[in-house]
């Protein structure tokens, strides 16, 4: 046995253990700090339940897309969107006021996807291609994303 | 500069939110399921089980079923087993392509022979020869289905009067089962917003509906009803709320939405699907406390 085989982890709860940290943050990024812990915890469980964890080549990318996916689902009402982007923007600005509402409200108004690009690549610091894989879109759409979120910041600051 | 400057505050926000965010709730029921050590290649097929969403649960409200319910025979609804696909059919029967994947819905019921303001107030849904498609539809990001698949084309339903709100309907297909389900779009054509009414099943031989309670600091609260798999002889539908208001619409392809400013009484509501003569062709009704107290369930 390898150092490798036995550091990775062998089960549902290791893996929830090993990327619940990142996934929440994740998660945060999409729907808000408040409801990202539910997020992420509802999606591991429907994906453990699935029982697709357990053949997954890459369970990491699986649980992203799950949490990506119950983000998603999340969005559908408009009154639990409204009010979780207000939460959303004041827990950003409380958390660093040197980020400016405006920019905060820019972002915030972004769809999950363009704002799960951009989360990955400016706090993981993942490469579009490293992001296309784990989200499981093309590199291409991935740029057009980031160029999305940055134009949309250019008329906010110019 | 600018570049530095939208870097520095990307930067700063992802920041932000990672370090608002708290710690993964404990796991209950974790299956502790050994994972296999062979690499497996039905990685795609596999993640699609993930999750289903179920349409009318999406909007957190209860239900009652009306005990009186008068749903017409199977020639004016769409079958439990494979309606959607009939409805479909019917739908976009001579439906107009307007743009690539997406069609401009022509079917409408009867003419009632009544007057329908005798009702109520009128909501009307202009269709697209009145108030042309003034979105864009871009399938990615408009229809980002993770769990399911899309099924074009896009069904352009109408333009809610007097409002910048146009009702898009469209299909998706969940591949374990190939079931499908539609989803209705609110698309806000000032705001860019696009609100998914949620994949709603069909709960019945009838219609399906949702209910969603708005509160907004600008317009007030507001409650919003759709519907869509009215039956084909639907001339109007008729939605009651319990202070004694009623609002009357003429559905287009099956599809109606109603909207108005709640009050504390205003629920619970009623819904009549109601022929050219006036008859009911289906009726429900639902009631939910926590809303009729103006409580968001946010």
């Amino acid at each position: 046995m390898t150092v490798s085989d036995r550091m990775s982890p062998v089960n549902d709860g290791e893996l929830y253990e090993l990327h619940g940290r990142a996934l929440v943050a994740f998660a945060a990024s999409l729907v808000g700090p408040s409801d990202a812990p539910d997020v992420v915890h509802d999606a591991a469980m429907a994906l453990f339940e699935s029982g697709t964890l357990a053949e997954a080549v890459n369970p990491r990318a699986l649980m992203y897309r799950a949490v990506l996916a119950k983000a998603k689902s999340m969005q559908r009402s408009i009154i639990r969107r409204r009010n979780r982007e207000r939460l959303f923007a004041e827990s950003v600005v409380y958390n660093d006021p040197e980020v400016l509402p405006e920019v905060v409200a820019a972002v915030v108004g972004l769809s999950q996807q363009q704002r799960a690009c951009i989360f990955l690549t400016y706090w993981e610091d993942m490469t579009p291609a490293a992001i296309g894989e784990l989200l499981g879109i093309a590199e291409g759409t991935v740029k057009h994303h980031l160029a999305v979120g940055r134009d949309k910041l250019r008329r906010v600051l110019e | 500069m600018i570049d530095s400057k939208i870097d520095e505050q990307l930067k700063r926000f992802s920041a932000a939110v990672a370090h608002a965010s708290s710690d993964p709730l404990p796991l209950y029921g974790a299956s502790g399921r050994q994972r296999s050590k062979k690499p497996v290649l039905a990685f795609a097929s596999a993640f699609v089980v993930v999750m289903i969403t179920v349409g009318i649960g999406a909007f957190a409200i209860s239900w009652i079923r009306s005990s009186d319910s008068t749903q017409d025979s199977a020639a004016s609804t769409y079958g439990i087993n494979g309606g959607i696909g009939a409805y479909w059919e019917w739908l976009t029967t001579d439906a107009v392509p307007l743009e690539e994947g997406l069609v401009g819905v022509t079917q409408s019921g009867p003419e009632p022979k009544f007057d329908p303001s005798e009702l109520g107030e009128v909501q009307r849904i202009l269709s697209h020869t009145e108030s042309p498609y003034v979105g864009e539809i871009n399938f990615e990001d408009d229809f980002p289905l993770v769990e399911s698949e899309f099924v074009p084309p896009v069904a352009f339903i109408g333009t809610l009067e007097g409002t910048s709100r146009q009702l898009v309907l469209y299909r998706a297909v969940h591949p374990p089962t190939g079931d499908l389900s539609l989803c209705l779009d609110e698309q806000n054509t000032d705001s860019g917003g696009i609100s998914c009414f949620g994949h709603m099943d069909l709960i019945n031989d009838g219609f399906s509906w949702g209910v969603e309670h708005d509160v907004d600091p600008t317009s007030g609260s507001i409650i919003r009803v759709i519907m869509e798999m009215l039956p084909r002889q639907t001339a109007v539908v008729v939605v009651t709320s319990a202070d004694g208001r009623a609002f009357v619409q003429r559905p287009i392809g099956g599809v109606a939405a109603i909207e108005f400013v709640a009050s504390d009484a205003s629920l619970p509501i009623s819904i009549e699907a109601l022929d050219e003569n006036g008859d009911v062709l289906a009726r429900d009704g639902f009631y939910d406390d926590s809303l009729s107290k103006g409580v968001s369930d946010d």
